[in-house]
């Protein structure tokens, strides 16, 4: 077999067995009853729900939810439409989020990068490791109470919680976007760096070229790859933010149907809305795996 | 230009983060020096006057401000001292956790470097569906399974154990990558060439190499762990900062963590008490940059040229090492300065280790406390039961004792009278099936039921099934159509098992008791039959003309497979009417003209539930507590000191009756302004085998009391010295419905009650620790003798 045929089929259905895997753990994790434990009756240890029973059970539900049953809440209500609208919402804060995350964060990491420049660098270091270090509960927290203050003064762009316009979606995608800003600042500021090593730009540095001209076409178009390699490191991080943020500002996204539905024992719901936030990781990372194909293009490959 | 560069060659990062770091260890280390008010303490409703004569109605949360820098939580509790108190636990966590990822990732990340096949695969796999799978959904969802709390007991320590489980993935792949560095340098080919195994290169070459990655990764990863903490907080997984009850009561837990302070803050999203949530999200913030900026000041210090740390690692166990030392020492020509540094430094340790600590100035003779629990559990008192003609007894052979040690009458007496309405003490009962399909059968007293009503009846009755879902909605009970059943001559049975409110319990079986007026209601309870039972006299008006029979599960069930059955019920009580109550106060005057209305106010109780007419209920526990506090009074009063502040000694009578002493002496004393501002300080059972630590609730207290707060240190303080485990916890008392007014501070001492033998037929002389008595004991003695001399 041809071996990029071989490699290409392993690696997809590698990806459908970890797929396959999440789904079963997903159930499984969903469905053992919250008073499972082990006893000790009459000197041996016996569990309250004989595992098997779970797990017969845990299969049970992963046929029937391959047959379709899916489709409705435990109020009987429409699951399908519900998670098109909350993926929606969801959808357009991480899409904000993101693309702001990517732009503010590459341009604060090429700021933050020494830019070959001799000099140390741990003031700015600093500056690259507090932000970070901030907790997103806390972020979320601060925006809320300037938004707070900006009402208590009159100005009302800013809404705290729900959703329905432009107003309610600001502080969320600014919230969800500041973190992953300042890891892809941290990130680019590192590969700028590294690229300053190297000696092609040495060699361009001593023909006399330009610095933004060294920046642009010598490190940056190197140092991208590195930096949309990153970003699939921090896809989990990103989701984990987004439930903070639709929690804390009540944004009924998917995380928060997730939330609601574990409250209200509704399985189901639970089960569906994990799946679909797994695909959400899934997708993305696979995203960030082409932007990297796509922006990372050695200059050797240009020159042919 | 000199000083210029060496500011710019400084390491800011790593000295930041050890600045930081040195104040997370001295707040984990000394909070109740940085704490300026009790962490439990709760600033309740009141009416509170400023300078211009304008008052303000204090409702908890209160905004920060002049009295609460950070604000308090909406129980009332002060924000900075929780934060503080809570940053131990919280490192303690974080670190268990970061420890836990590390022994699992290393031994899989060396495996794989070294291309084990199923390591590689077991890392990567595990990596990639636990990042789809984010850890919180994961902890959220697993953190429910009763299995967890069974065998964990602490919802900290599950967190702990699913973060570790799930968490360790990512650090073993960043530590794979490391290893497989180290494994591609050429020196490793050089061990190879000359014939080292696997295992050696791993263990001689691989970890000391790893060592300044592990040490940079190990601070990164427990301000990842933290990161996750705050997360979790959020979603309120985390119950460990204490919770309120239905009545509103605080339940204090041992120890909390910053996560548990986020528990609430989803209700104040969106609010403009957000600083609830800011307070505590902004201790994790300073951590997890502590932690972070120390990593990364450590790198950049590792990856110097000039860097020795690899070198200075190696060499740490021969320089710590006492044979190298013996060497030294053999050869001190040759080491004098190493030699004489290195005594200097063991010396140092053995100091702080073994440093004498300074003796107490009165000594605490457990022997006569012990002597004084004997009279006090003896048969001379028969259980101690309030209103009986032996508490009588009781209190003046306690005069008699205040008397001796010199101590003076309050208020112009040492025994204060005060009306008991009612005691009684249900000492026997009698529940007999007969004419079953089986024959008959004798239920035990106190095994399958207890009686929680006083009346003396006996009788032998038929018995009438009720069903709850009849009674269940009070308003529409058809009450005519069960009386027309015969009930008022029969015994009713309800089956009541199950998960209901017991004061709902109660409502629908006074319903019943008013409108069927039988003669004995028996309600299967379904609690489990372990052990001794608590003894527990309830007295309610309406079930005068009514026995109340409660049955364990296993008793109930056989009751409900016995069908139709007559039964022959008697229940014995000993039934004291219009009787009196004896509060005992012993009082040392305080010296300082300007405190004369301020007390300090040190209670015990003396009575206790009446012996059974088979079963003896000494109250051996009950009584230490008495016993200790005469024992107090003794010294302070035979020590001449002059206290500031009047203090007095009270021993409570009527504790466990609806006329309680406090509520007599507050009644008395405090309402009307006859003493101005109390500081209580209550003392329980105080030393209980199998139980190793003693509870201290200060939930009573306003956070801001500056002289709770002193006592409640000083106490702190006697309880290191005298090495008792003391613990916030949450205790139980009766005696603390009266004593919550605003100008009462109380602060209670008791035991943990794990073991559950209060108010037992097992609360004897032998569950007393004695030598863990002792150590109270003098703890509390030390303490009271610290707080008179204004320490």
């Amino acid at each position: 077999m041809n071996p990029l045929i071989y490699s290409i089929s392993k690696k997809i259905l590698a990806t459908i067995l970890i797929f396959c895997i999440f789904i079963y753990a997903t159930v499984f994790i969903c469905l053992v009853p919250s008073s499972y434990t082990v006893k000790k009756v009459d000197g041996k240890w016996t569990a309250t729900y004989p595992i098997k029973n779970v797990i017969k059970s845990v299969n049970d539900k992963v046929v029937s939810l391959s047959k379709g049953d899916y489709k409705v809440t435990a109020n009987g209500k429409d699951l399908v439409e519900l998670v098109k609208i909350a993926l929606k919402k969801s959808m357009k804060i991480l899409t904000g989020g993101l693309i702001i995350a990517v732009i503010f964060g590459i341009f604060k990491g090429i700021f933050d990068s020494r830019r070959g420049k001799n000099r140390d660098s741990s003031l700015k270091i600093l500056l690259t490791i507090i932000p970070i270090s901030l907790p997103d509960v806390l972020i979320v927290a601060m925006l809320q109470a300037f938004a707070i203050w900006l009402i208590q003064h009159g100005i009302r762009i800013f809404k705290v919680a729900g959703a329905g316009s432009w107003h309610h979606e600001i502080l969320p995608i600014v919230a969800l976007s500041i973190l992953p800003a300042c890891y892809i600042a941290r990130v680019t500021a590192m590969s700028i760096e590294s690229c300053y090593d190297k000696e092609y730009v040495k060699a361009a540095i001593g023909k006399g070229c330009s610095s933004r001209r060294i920046l642009w076409n010598h490190v940056m178009r190197n140092a991208i790859g590195i930096i949309f390699e990153s970003l699939s490191n921090i896809t989990a991080m990103i989701i984990t933010n987004m439930m903070i943020v639709e929690y804390m500002f009540s944004y009924p996204g998917i995380t928060s149907m997730l939330m609601n539905s574990y409250r209200n024992y509704d399985r189901n719901t639970t089960i569906v809305t994990i799946i679909i936030i797994g695909i959400i990781y899934f997708l993305l990372d696979l995203f960030f795996q082409i932007m990297k194909k796509v922006a990372f293009r050695p200059l050797k490959e240009d020159a042919a | 230009m000199i000083k210029l560069a060496y500011m710019r060659r400084l390491n800011y990062p790593l000295i930041l983060g050890s600045l930081l770091l040195i104040l997370l260890i001295i707040t984990s280390i000394y909070p109740d020096q940085l704490a300026t008010a009790d962490p439990y303490g709760k600033q309740r409703l009141e009416f509170q006057s400023d300078e211009n004569g304008q008052s303000t109605f204090v409702i908890p949360p209160v905004p920060p401000g002049k009295q609460y820098p950070w604000g308090t939580d909406h129980l009332g509790r002060d924000v900075r001292s929780l934060i503080i108190y809570g940053c131990k636990i919280t490192m303690v966590i974080a670190v268990l956790i970061a420890i836990g990822r590390m022994l699992i990732a290393l031994p899989l990340a060396i495996s794989a470097a070294y291309k084990n096949r199923f390591s590689i695969w077991f890392i990567k796999q595990f990596n990639i569906l636990f990042s789809a799978f984010p850890l919180i959904i994961i902890v959220i969802l697993l953190s429910r399974l009763q299995l967890f709390m069974d065998f964990l007991k602490d919802e900290k320590l599950i967190m702990a154990l699913l973060l570790t489980t799930f968490g360790w993935s990512k650090l073993s792949y960043v530590l794979m990558e490391k290893v497989s560095e180290i494994l591609n340098q050429d020196f490793i080919e050089g061990e190879i060439a000359i014939g080292k195994s696997r295992l050696e290169i791993a263990v001689q070459n691989v970890i000391p190499h790893l060592i300044p990655s592990l040490i940079i990764l190990f601070f990164l990863e427990i301000a990842l762990v933290l990161q996750t903490m705050a997360q979790i907080g959020i979603f309120g997984l985390m119950a460990g900062a204490g919770y309120s009850n239905v009545d509103g009561d605080l339940n204090v837990p041992y120890e909390f963590d910053w996560a548990s302070l986020l528990v609430f803050a989803y209700l104040f999203f969106g609010t403009d008490k957000m600083y609830l949530v800011i307070y505590p999200a902004a201790a994790f913030a300073i951590s997890i940059i502590a932690f972070n900026l120390f990593g990364e000041g450590l790198r950049i210090e590792f990856e110097k040229r000039t860097s020795r740390v690899i070198t200075l690692i190696r060499r740490i166990p021969t320089y710590v090492s006492p044979f190298r030392l013996a060497y030294e020492i053999k050869n001190i020509d040759q080491f004098r300065k190493i030699v004489y540094t290195k005594i200097i430094c063991y010396a140092l340790v053995l100091v702080i280790v073994f440093f004498p600590q300074a003796p107490s100035p009165y000594k605490f003779d457990a022997a006569k406390a012990f002597k004084t629990i004997e009279v006090l559990s003896s048969d001379t008192y028969k259980g101690r039961l309030a209103g009986s003609p032996e508490n009588k007894e009781l209190a003046n052979y306690i005069k008699r004792e205040l008397e001796s040690y010199g101590l003076q009458p309050f208020d112009g007496s040492f025994i204060h009278e005060f009306d008991i309405a009612r005691s009684v003490n249900i000492k026997g009962a009698k529940l007999k099936a007969i004419d079953t399909v089986s024959g008959s059968r004798e239920f035990v007293f106190r095994k399958d039921y207890f009686v929680s009503s006083p009346i003396n009846f006996e009788g032998t009755f038929e018995i009438a099934k009720v069903e709850m879902k009849e009674l269940y909605d009070m308003t529409n009970v058809k009450w005519e159509a069960l009386n027309k059943r015969g009930l008022n001559n029969k015994l009713v049975m309800i089956n009541i098992s199950g998960p209901m409110d017991g004061r709902y319990v109660n409502m629908v079986l006074q319903n019943l008791a008013i409108h069927v007026k039988s003669k004995a209601i028996i309600f299967l309870g379904g609690w489990e039959s372990e052990g001794p039972m608590s003894k527990h006299v309830v007295i309610n008006k309406y079930f005068k003309n009514t026995a109340i029979i409660s049955m364990s599960k296993d008793a109930g069930d056989e009751l409900l497979r016995m069908g139709k059955a007559k039964f022959e019920v008697r229940v014995e009580a000993d039934v004291f009417s219009n009787t009196k109550g004896f509060n005992i106060y012993g009082f040392i005057p305080g010296s300082d003209k300007n405190l004369e209305n301020e007390y300090i106010v040190i209670g015990s109780r003396i009575d206790y539930v009446g012996d059974d007419t088979n079963i003896r209920f000494q109250g051996a526990l009950e009584a230490g507590g008495v016993a200790a506090q005469l024992e107090i009074a003794k010294k302070l009063s035979q020590s001449g000191i002059k206290p500031k502040k009047n203090i007095v000694f009270a021993f409570w009578d009527g504790s466990y009756n609806e006329a309680r002493g406090s509520k007599s002496f507050v009644s008395k004393y405090v309402l009307p302004g006859k003493i101005g501002a109390v500081t209580y300080i209550d003392i329980g059972n105080l030393a209980i085998k199998k139980e190793s630590k003693l509870l201290m609730d200060t939930s009573r207290i306003f956070p801001i009391n500056k002289d709770a707060q002193e006592y409640i240190n000083i106490l702190k303080g006697n309880a290191r010295k005298q090495d008792v485990k003391l613990v916030y916890g949450s205790v139980y008392s009766t005696l603390m419905t009266d004593l919550q007014s605003k100008s009462v501070q109380s602060i209670l001492i008791n035991n943990s009650e794990r073991v559950q033998i209060t108010n037992t037929s097992n609360d004897t002389m032998d569950m007393i620790n004695r030598k863990q008595y002792k150590k109270i004991g003098q703890m509390l003695l030390d303490t009271i003798v610290d707080i008179a001399r204004g320490k």
